[in-house]
């Protein structure tokens, strides 16, 4: 990998933010990743708004991890606007939450989210899934144009 | 002779008014229609009569038209009179003769102590007994006689002599049977409104409840999926920084700090534990019971499968019966039931002993007994009522691991299912658990 990747978390619970940054560390990749604390940040980030705005400094994440129980906007919501929008709506999102429920699985998959998965209650099982989600959504998963302005060739007959 | 008469004429009005009692059966609940409808069956009652009147002389003619007139008013209200007295009074004058003043002033004055009637019945329902309605007939043909007055001087004493006993003697009785008739298709209406009534009443109670039960329900799910997740959140991090703690910082703490931090993490462990089986318990069942194909011998193949590492490792004897059948009934719960019950059987085990697990089962016509035996520590007779019960463990975490939710899962997947739960058990010797499900056994 050329450049190291940047991931945006959305989470507003600090000390989930502690743990995941902590697992982030212990795994092998130089990744920059960017801390959205609610919903309402989250959105402002990725579409460049307020003290955003500045995309040399705060560019498009190569991925978003995504809590869904979330203060002002939540989870749900966020998934919904990012991928209504073209081109914003390529960069893959993951969902990580604490919860199994089936309506929020379905809600999930439903707005478009990439994956989705659950929150380990133990540090161990955390260190395993921040690491599985490095090596595959950042090292095997060939994403998205760099140029977010390269246009897909038409739409594919239906 | 004029009798005979009379009462062929009167028994032509009875099957007009069996027409006002199905008029009234299906149209008594909205009052204007069934007035309207009564109206011009009581209309079409008259000018039958008084297309077959019994002619005394030129233009002097009798038939039953005061009869059904006077019982429009009484039963049929306000609207229904009008329908009735307006034909009748044009078709009087068209007729004419030198009975066209009696007849007219009979038809109007029958209505008029009709709606009378009608009126002081609204308050006094004893008006509607039979002796009432008769008195009522009396009166209105009392009023009739009178009308004679009215005739031309050299019909008036003959046509008085000819109808007075008729006129009193058969048309109040008429009064009273066509009355008394209406009265009870009046009270039969009424009776099955009320009963409608009450029906609906019940029923909009019902569903009243059950939305409030419903939106009680929805509000435990909330509660307890906001509770589960909540609660981990802090769990996690409880569990995650003392896992950081024993995993970087180990050489830095001495053994009882050591020691204690290991505590810290088996406890969170155990409470992700408690949480997944309550988020289990308040789960089960929510989206509603199924009924489909389930294979017994398929899901007990597939937790032995689930389990065998922990068998093998134990050198349990796990033993399942060869003629599994496969039932209609919900699978998740099945397997909720069979998964805790043989997981039990394979915990509580007596140390010293071959452990034994078998499974089997019993068909019978609708029900299949499905039993997990096991000839572990067993349990004590008072407490074979409790062990279902959330939370009720008979041992501690050293001894045994556990939630004390699994017996109440099964306990409410047995329930779901319409099922029963027995346990036999001895204490040293080992428990049966026997379920019993109305299933179809294919």
């Amino acid at each position: 990998m050329a450049k190291a990747a940047r991931i945006l978390l959305v989470e507003d619970n600090r000390m989930d933010v502690e743990l995941t940054l902590d697992a982030f560390r212990e795994g092998r990749l130089a990744n920059i990743v960017h801390v959205a604390r609610d919903g309402q940040e989250a959105l402002d980030y990725v579409f460049g708004v307020g003290k955003y705005a500045d995309r040399g400094k705060y560019a498009l994440p190569d991925l978003i991890l995504l809590d869904l129980k979330l203060p002002r906007i939540d989870g749900h919501e966020v998934l919904q606007r990012l991928k209504a929008t073209p081109v914003i709506k390529r960069i893959p999102v993951i969902v990580l939450t604490s919860s199994k429920e089936e309506g929020d699985r379905a809600l999930s998959y439903d707005s478009g989210a990439n994956s989705y998965l659950v929150k380990p209650v133990s540090f161990d099982g955390f260190l395993d899934v921040v690491r599985q989600v490095e090596n595959y959504w950042l090292v095997l998963n060939v994403g998205p144009p760099d140029s977010f302005e390269t246009d897909s060739p038409g739409q594919p007959p239906p | 002779m004029i009798f005979v008469s009379l009462i062929d004429n009167i028994a032509l009005l009875l099957a007009v008014c069996l027409l006002h009692g199905l008029v009234m059966s299906k149209a008594g609940h909205r009052r204007f229609l069934a007035q309207l409808l009564s109206g011009l069956v009581f209309s079409l009652a008259t000018l039958v009569a008084m297309s077959r009147p019994v002619i005394l002389s030129p233009g002097v003619v009798f038939d039953g038209r005061s009869i059904v007139i006077s019982l429009a008013g009484m039963f049929g209200g306000p609207v229904a009179t009008a329908l009735t007295v307006v034909p009748a009074t044009i078709h009087r004058l068209y007729r004419g003769g030198g009975g066209v003043v009696m007849g007219v002033c009979v038809v109007i004055t029958s209505g008029l102590l009709g709606m009378l009637f009608f009126h002081l019945r609204q308050r006094r329902a004893y008006l509607t007994q039979p002796l009432y309605v008769y008195l009522f007939g009396l009166l209105v043909h009392v009023n009739m006689l009178f009308w004679t007055l009215t005739l031309p001087r050299d019909v008036m004493v003959s046509t008085f002599k000819t109808i007075w006993i008729p006129v009193i003697v058969i048309y109040p009785l008429a009064t009273l049977l066509l009355g008394t008739l209406m009265a009870n298709l009046e009270a039969k209406v009424a009776s099955e409104k009320a009963i409608q009534t009450l029906n609906e009443e019940l029923e909009h109670r019902v569903s009243q409840r059950t939305a409030q039960l419903e939106a009680k329900n929805k509000e435990i799910e909330e509660f307890s999926y906001s509770v589960s997740h909540d609660l981990r959140a802090p769990l996690r991090a409880i569990s995650g920084f003392a896992q950081i703690i024993t995993r970087r910082h180990r050489q830095n703490l001495n053994e009882e700090g050591r020691h204690y931090f290991d505590n810290i993490v088996q406890a969170s462990q155990h409470m992700d534990r408690l949480i997944e089986d309550l988020l289990r318990l308040s789960r089960l069942g929510r989206a509603g019971v199924r009924s489909e194909n389930v294979s017994l011998k398929e899901l007990l193949e597939d937790i032995r499968v689930r389990y065998s590492s922990r068998i093998e490792a134990e050198h349990v004897v796990f033993s399942l019966p060869n003629d599994l059948p496969t039932i209609r009934s919900d699978a998740t719960l099945v397997s909720v039931i069979l998964t805790n019950l043989i997981e039990n059987a394979l915990t509580y085990r007596r140390a010293g002993t071959h452990h034994c697990v078998e499974v089997h089962c019993a068909k019978a016509d609708a029900t299949v007994t499905l039993g997990v035996t096991d000839n572990g520590i067993g349990i004590p007779a008072e407490f074979h009522e409790k062990i279902f019960a959330l939370f009720q463990r008979l041992h501690n975490q050293d001894e045994y691991p556990g939630t004390g939710i699994g017996l109440a899962l099964v306990k409410k997947a047995v329930d779901l299912l319409d099922g029963k739960i027995v346990v036999q058990s001895d204490l040293g010797r080992g428990s049966t658990f026997l379920v019993e499900l109305p299933v179809q056994v294919l």
